[in-house]
């Protein structure tokens, strides 16, 4: 027996493996959860031959490069942390200190910006295919609403993360995004209870720098879980059982897409970096500054609808999709095969791109 | 029941007087007199734990002063060393202001400004006390109220605008003609004046080619070419305006100027060019506190030496100022480096990407092998 061998044994004695790796071969890397009677070599060896669908495959990647994405988000936020000052003082000046000074501080700052853009249009891509698709059909509705939520978390994450550092860009899609919150019935006053009433001091820096590498973070995490968890029980969308084993089935294809995602974002980050610019100074008016892409649907409505209407119909559009499942009881094939249903999304869908260009372009 | 009144006033204030004066008890007690315990029979005599109003003001008590007597009130105290000397205060004030424009008039009988008319009777405040109308920074307003014309010609000036920021060393009107001995400068000791803060201005004026010709020709040294009241920050416009009322473009003079002209463009544009580069590279963000500085300590050095400018000397200016030309374009040049170095990571996307496709062919064939043993 090996060193490795006997460490391996110990442990295993002492301590059940094969449950802490199925716990972490949950985020998609085993299809299979492990045999816990078999020891863990073996175990692994099983799960890696057993025939499974790859996810590796149109329209499955929307799925995992969002989740590549985010654990970029996760690596490159670490990194950041640990010269990251979360107050007035501190947040700009430690920023512009970690693009400038320390070693790839701008390519980790630039990759951080970008993977969270890219994240975004992900998961928007995915809600789209999964109402094309209606995915959402029984048994799958889990997928569904854990793909609106995770759409939710992760543009609150966009916000709070690019409040953080603190220029003018920053401290201007805070009073923004607060605007457009606010009105809105229990959500904005959650927002206000959590995030403060709309003022830019240690305490909005500080809370808002836990929600987005604490709180949001764990969340995305534990959705994921529940995702792959509920992918093992009822299987993907559209069966795609070409027969493959994991090893070196679509273990090689899965490695393949991140190294081309890591190269998308840094060729990304590169050329286009985020543009830093001066600190932010309360009582300055800031101009030629856009909102997050995703609340331009938001400020179009805020600025051409009475408040009060504003914030019902707000309130209504974000709570629709959660019940969409059973909202939509048309067959479950591709939507241009379905007239009335194919109208009517394309309508909702052509009605908020419509608004967010013009909100865009004024 | 009056005496009782008056016994506690004397007890509180020490003195009687504020019972019936108590216009003047809050403004004497902002007074730096009222903090060192002068008491109002100092000044106007009289006995001022009286009780009793004719008394109070019996003896030798005065109620207002001639302007001379004035003099003599302060004078009993500010002239006395005894007394003066433990507050590090000058005791020959008397004297200068007797010799002084201001006091040869007076005793002409002319209506000139004595001591509380500067520094205000009651209400007399510590010169460096930001409220007392002799502070540094309001000494300019105090001129003014009777020196119109040279206050309105000196708001104009470069030395204002740097009191107006709160600059205590720029210079007032006390610091050319004096405060108590106040007097205008003779025609010939104007570069003297300048020449107390402009040091190596006036050393090298008095070397200049313009020193003798000036004198001949009665031109006021400094102030032929910078004015006196109404001084302007000395920069490339002067060299126009000025130099043309004399000299016309056929004469030695003239080319000379010319040259010194274009240098200090050419120095000027160097200067703009490397702020323009650090700004750039400021944006991105990249460090350029260190280019800042030394942009900066040269900036400050020119303005320091500018002086050597009066010498009208071509190959010492250009020697002088060219040490510090040679720092902005070196500023410069390192801002520029820097950017250059910058945009060099754009030639890592094809190398990563490079990197990447080998990676993924390698994988390929890995994969191609497995599967055939497999089989």
């Amino acid at each position: 027996m090996s060193f490795w061998e006997k460490v391996i044994s110990f442990i295993e004695r002492r301590i059940s493996l094969n449950e802490l790796l199925s716990f972490f071969t949950s985020f998609g890397i085993f299809y299979t959860p492990l045999p816990h009677n078999k020891p863990v070599k073996e175990a692994i060896k099983d799960a890696m031959e057993t025939p499974s669908p790859s996810y590796a495959r149109w329209p499955y990647l929307l799925g995992i490069l969002t989740f590549i994405l985010f654990i970029f988000q996760v690596i490159t936020g670490f990194l950041l942390l640990f010269y990251y000052i979360p107050s007035t003082n501190g947040a700009y000046s430690s920023t512009v200190s970690i693009i400038r000074d320390k070693p790839f501080g701008f390519f980790i700052f630039n990759i951080h910006h970008w993977s969270a853009i890219l994240l975004l249009v992900m998961i928007i891509f995915r809600l789209i295919r999964f109402i094309y698709h209606k995915v959402f059909s029984p048994p799958r509705e889990i997928f569904w609403i854990i793909a609106y939520f995770l759409f939710l978390f992760i543009a609150f994450a966009y916000v709070t993360g690019s409040v953080l550092p603190m220029d003018a860009g920053a401290g201007w899609v805070s009073y923004r995004f607060f605007e457009i919150i606010s009105p809105i019935p229990i959500v904005g006053k959650i927002y206000k209870i959590l995030l403060g009433a709309g003022k830019i001091n240690d305490i909005f820096i500080l809370r808002s720098y836990v929600f987005h590498v604490v709180i949001i973070p764990i969340l995305i995490f534990f959705l994921f879980y529940i995702h792959f968890l509920s992918v093992r029980k009822v299987g993907l969308s559209f069966g795609n059982y070409e027969g493959k084993s994991v090893f070196p089935g679509y273990f090689f294809e899965i490695l393949i897409i991140v190294f081309i995602t890591f190269a998308v974002v840094f060729t990304l980050a590169n050329i286009f970096p985020r543009k830093i610019f001066d600190p932010f100074l309360e009582y300055k008016n800031y101009f030629g500054f856009n909102v997050p892409f995703m609340f331009l649907f938001f400020d179009f409505l805020r600025t051409n609808l009475p408040l009060f209407l504003y914030s019902i119909i707000i309130f209504v559009l974000l709570l629709i999709p959660i019940f969409l499942p059973w909202i939509d009881r048309s067959p479950p094939i591709p939507l241009i095969k379905k007239p009335v249903a194919f109208v009517i999304y394309m309508v909702i869908f052509l009605a908020i791109l419509f608004t967010s260009i013009m909100e865009y372009i004024k | 029941m009056i005496e009782i009144l008056i016994l506690f006033s004397i007890i509180a204030d020490s003195t009687g007087c504020f019972l019936c004066h108590s216009e003047v008890r809050s403004k004497y007690k902002l007074s730096i007199h009222y903090s060192e315990n002068v008491s109002c029979s100092d000044c106007h005599g009289g006995n001022e734990t009286a009780l009793d109003i004719k008394k109070a003001h019996s003896g030798n008590f005065r109620e207002k002063f001639t302007k001379m007597g004035v003099i003599e009130v302060c004078s009993k105290c500010h002239s006395s060393a005894e007394r003066m000397a433990p507050y590090g205060i000058p005791f020959d004030q008397k004297e200068l202001y007797m010799m002084s424009a201001h006091g040869k008039l007076l005793l002409k009988n002319k209506n000139v400004p004595v001591c509380s008319d500067c520094h205000d009777y009651h209400e007399v405040y510590k010169s460096q006390d930001k409220e007392s109308p002799v502070n540094r920074l309001k000494v300019p307003y105090l001129c003014g109220n009777c020196h119109k014309v040279e206050f309105e010609d000196y708001s104009q000036s470069i030395h204002f605008e740097d009191v107006k920021k709160g600059n205590g060393n720029s210079p007032t009107c006390v610091d050319c003609h004096g405060s108590h001995g106040a007097y205008p400068p003779g025609f010939r000791d104007i570069d003297k004046i300048c020449g107390k803060c402009h040091i190596q201005a006036r050393e090298n004026f008095l070397k200049s080619p313009h020193y003798k010709p000036f004198i001949e020709m009665g031109l006021k040294e400094c102030e032929a070419c910078h004015d006196n009241h109404k001084v302007k920050r000395a920069d490339i416009t002067l060299w126009d305006g000025k130099c043309t009322s004399c000299h016309n473009e056929k004469e030695e003079a003239f080319k000379v100027k010319e040259e010194i002209k274009s240098l200090l463009i050419e120095t000027e544009n160097s200067y703009k060019f490397a702020e323009e580069w650090i700004s750039k590279i400021e944006k991105i963000p990249l460090e350029t506190e260190d280019l800042i500085n030394r942009l900066k300590d040269a900036k400050k050095g020119i303005e320091n030496e500018k002086g050597v400018l009066h010498t009208l000397n071509v190959e010492r200016i250009k020697e002088v100022i060219n040490q510090y030309k040679g720092v902005y374009d070196d500023v410069a040049h390192e801002a520029i480096n820097k950017y250059k170095l910058f945009q060099t990571r754009y030639l890592l996307i094809p190398a990563l990407w490079f990197l990447i496709i080998v990676t993924i062919f390698l994988i390929q064939e890995y994969r191609k092998r497995i599967s055939k043993g497999e089989e």
